[in-house]
């Protein structure tokens, strides 16, 4: 069948009634997810696979991708109606989102939300359909040794670009390698690591680590905060969900070059749905006549980074499905449920599984435009969740986390490690040290080690195999200026630390 | 900061101990020519490296006059410090009493301690909330979960 004809047969897939089903479950939890402040898509998805471990993968991973995507949407509305990004890419729209619902148009920021969240997101989607198989077939030139150094550039792009501080990043990232070492040595059979714990020779399992430092430690973060007394206030949402007719001529502009700024970073790795989400709102008010209303309300500044966060998501599924390397925390614990299905992600899953692939793909049109509904006519239904005290939101996500860790293993000594990962991530936030780098090491730290150990096997020992193609060769460069580049040029650093304030 | 030069000291610590667990990996004449342990023994180069990055880094901060702000706390409040260590009650009891009565009891005392004042809507959501999450992770999803005291 030629490509097209996949493409449509995706379709197929993605309309069957069951992935309807799972497309609509993944949507609507990604909503609720990015409406709840105390929980974020990476950690929800960790949660979630357990669960779907007798699912068929297809539909597994059409809702936990509906998860992905469907928390930028989620994400607006606590942005805008309590000043708090529900989710880290809204971070920008917290600014004028919340400005304008103080000035009574909470309907309008909200509706431009979720129309430039659509139109960005379907912009994404259909980058994401022309670009997969290109890249695919260029992914095919990739040995063990490029995949090695790929993989690498990957963590350390994050660890660049997460943080204030490279150092830092770089300390993050390999923390996750060194965790992902624990266990059996799947070549020799030596256990490595393990201290003499039975529960260690196994390996630790990445949804432990991940559900830790991201949803315990922000339960105990959240309870912080109640201690503190800082209680957010919502506000209540007037006007009509609609916009104005200025309104919409004042966003359709934002809304095209948020989508495809948000698309083109998203495909990079490293850089993740805040970076866009940032470009986007410098971007618009160095273009807007009156960057003086920027902060004070300004709907460009809501329809911008809106749409940039959307499709960042769709990018951001380009290098995992074609290349199979994740560029960040959340689509890195995709790949990891996408290794637990036994499905390897690249290019060779696009010739083997073309259902599988395109069904996902196609589901996320669907699943954007579920997401319209949801977060127009119904938002509503979503606004009320945000009315729940913390001071029982956060005792309840403690819950889900220690169910979710219990059902994958029945262990109780994960449940003890789930605890001490939450404290390391609550302490690791305190010290500026970035959470992202060392998911996406934990989750990649094993098929690092696989690829640079066969890369040798290859050449018997020889680490000229790494400096032997262009390609790796302009991967291991790449991967070096981004972490001495920081260091190097500290003023560029400091440019672009005024630029994201 | 003086906080970053400990975690640069504290990276180098770590990196040598891991080092030193590399070492005294046993390696065995089968497998691959790499072995088990170079891998390892490279990551912790790469964390000497982050220590002497981190430590670069402290050196231009204090050159840095933008960046004097105050360290926010690192532990956290004692109350939190409570619910770590209920938390950490919790999970000791969890197989002991099961999921329903051990899930209830603790819900109820983390909501008590920071929803206060609201009992009966703390405990219709306990026990509530924990009805239901068993319905549907053991009955519905298949999830097991410790039967314990009490459970059907």
């Amino acid at each position: 069948m030629d490509t097209l004809g996949h493409i449509f047969a995706g379709f197929g897939v993605a309309l069957q009634p069951a992935n309807l089903m799972y497309t609509f479950i993944g949507v609507f939890l990604g909503t609720i997810v990015g409406v709840l402040p105390g929980i974020g898509p990476t950690s929800a998805i960790a949660l979630l696979i357990p669960i779907t471990y007798g699912m068929d993968p297809v539909s597994a991973l059409i809702m936990l991708a509906g998860i992905f995507y469907g928390t930028k949407y989620g994400g607006s509305t606590t942005a805008i109606l309590i000043r708090t990004p529900g989710e880290a890419a809204s971070v920008m729209t917290a600014i004028d989102g919340y400005e304008m619902a103080r000035k009574g148009r909470a309907g309008a920021a909200l509706a431009v939300s979720a129309i430039g969240s659509f139109i960005a997101g379907t912009i994404g989607v259909i980058g994401l359909t022309l670009l997969a198989l290109p890249l695919a077939s260029m992914a095919l030139l990739f040995g063990p040794a490029e995949y090695a150094m790929l993989m690498i550039l990957a963590m350390t792009l994050v660890a660049a670009l997460s943080g204030r501080s490279p150092g830092k990043g770089l300390l993050a990232a390999l923390l996750g390698l060194m965790l992902a070492t624990v266990g059996i040595d799947m070549q020799s059979g030596t256990a490595r690591f393990t201290f003499g714990v039975p529960e260690f020779v196994d390996g630790i399992g990445f949804v432990i680590i991940i559900v830790g430092v991201f949803a315990v430690a922000e339960v105990l973060r959240g309870l912080e905060g109640i201690v503190r007394g800082d209680a957010p206030e919502v506000i209540k949402i007037s006007g009509k969900l609609w916009l104005t007719r200025e309104e919409w001529q004042r966003s359709v502009g934002p809304i095209w070059r948020g989508g495809i700024i948000g698309f083109i970073i998203g495909v990079l790795p490293g850089a993740g749905g805040t970076i866009s989400a940032i470009v986007s709102y410098v971007t618009e008010k160095k273009l807007s006549k009156h960057p003086e209303q920027f902060g004070k309300g300004a709907i460009e500044g809501v329809a911008g980074p809106e749409a940039a966060n959307n499709s960042d998501t769709a990018g951001a599924m380009v290098p995992l499905l074609t290349l199979g390397v994740p560029g960040g925390g959340s689509t890195a614990v995709l790949l990891g449920a996408f290794i637990i299905y036994g499905v390897q992600p690249g290019p060779m899953l696009f010739q083997e599984r073309p259902d599988l692939v395109w069904g996902l793909i196609d589901s996320m049109y669907i699943g954007n435009l579920v997401l319209l509904i949801l977060n127009l006519p119904l938002i509503g239904l979503f606004v009320r969740l945000l009315y729940i005290p913390s001071g029982i939101l956060f005792p309840l996500i403690a819950l889900i986390s220690v169910i979710g860790v219990y059902g994958a293993t029945s262990s109780v000594v994960d449940l003890y490690m789930l605890l001490a990962f939450g404290v390391i991530g609550y302490l690791f936030e305190k010290l500026d040290i970035p959470l992202a780098p060392l998911v996406l090491s934990v989750v990649l730290g094993g098929l690092l080690e696989q690829s640079f150990r066969r890369a040798l096997t290859i050449s018997s020992g020889s680490l000229d195999i790494f400096w032997s193609s262009p390609l790796c060769i302009t991967l291991v460069v790449l991967s070096v200026l981004s972490l001495a580049a920081p260091l190097l040029a500290p003023r560029m650093a400091r440019y672009f630390r005024a630029e994201n304030e | 900061m003086r906080r970053d030069l400990v975690i640069a000291l504290a990276t180098a610590v770590l990196a040598i101990a891991y080092l030193v667990a590399t070492w005294n990996l046993q390696t065995v004449p089968i497998g691959d020519p790499l072995g088990p342990r170079a891998y390892p023994a490279m990551i912790g180069v790469g964390l000497l490296i982050a220590a002497a990055m981190i430590f670069l880094e402290t050196r231009r901060a204090v050159s840095d006059p933008a960046d004097d702000s105050e360290a926010p706390a690192l532990l956290p409040s004692p109350k939190v410090m409570v619910a770590i260590a209920g938390t950490l009650v919790f999970i000791l009891l969890f197989e002991p009493l099961g999921f329903l009565l051990a899930s209830s009891l603790y819900l109820l005392a983390m909501t008590t301690a920071f929803h206060p004042g609201r009992h009966r809507v703390n405990a219709a959501v306990s026990v509530g909330f924990t009805l239901a999450a068993y319905l549907l992770f053991q009955h519905l999803l298949g999830v097991s979960l410790p039967g314990g005291l009490l459970s059907f």
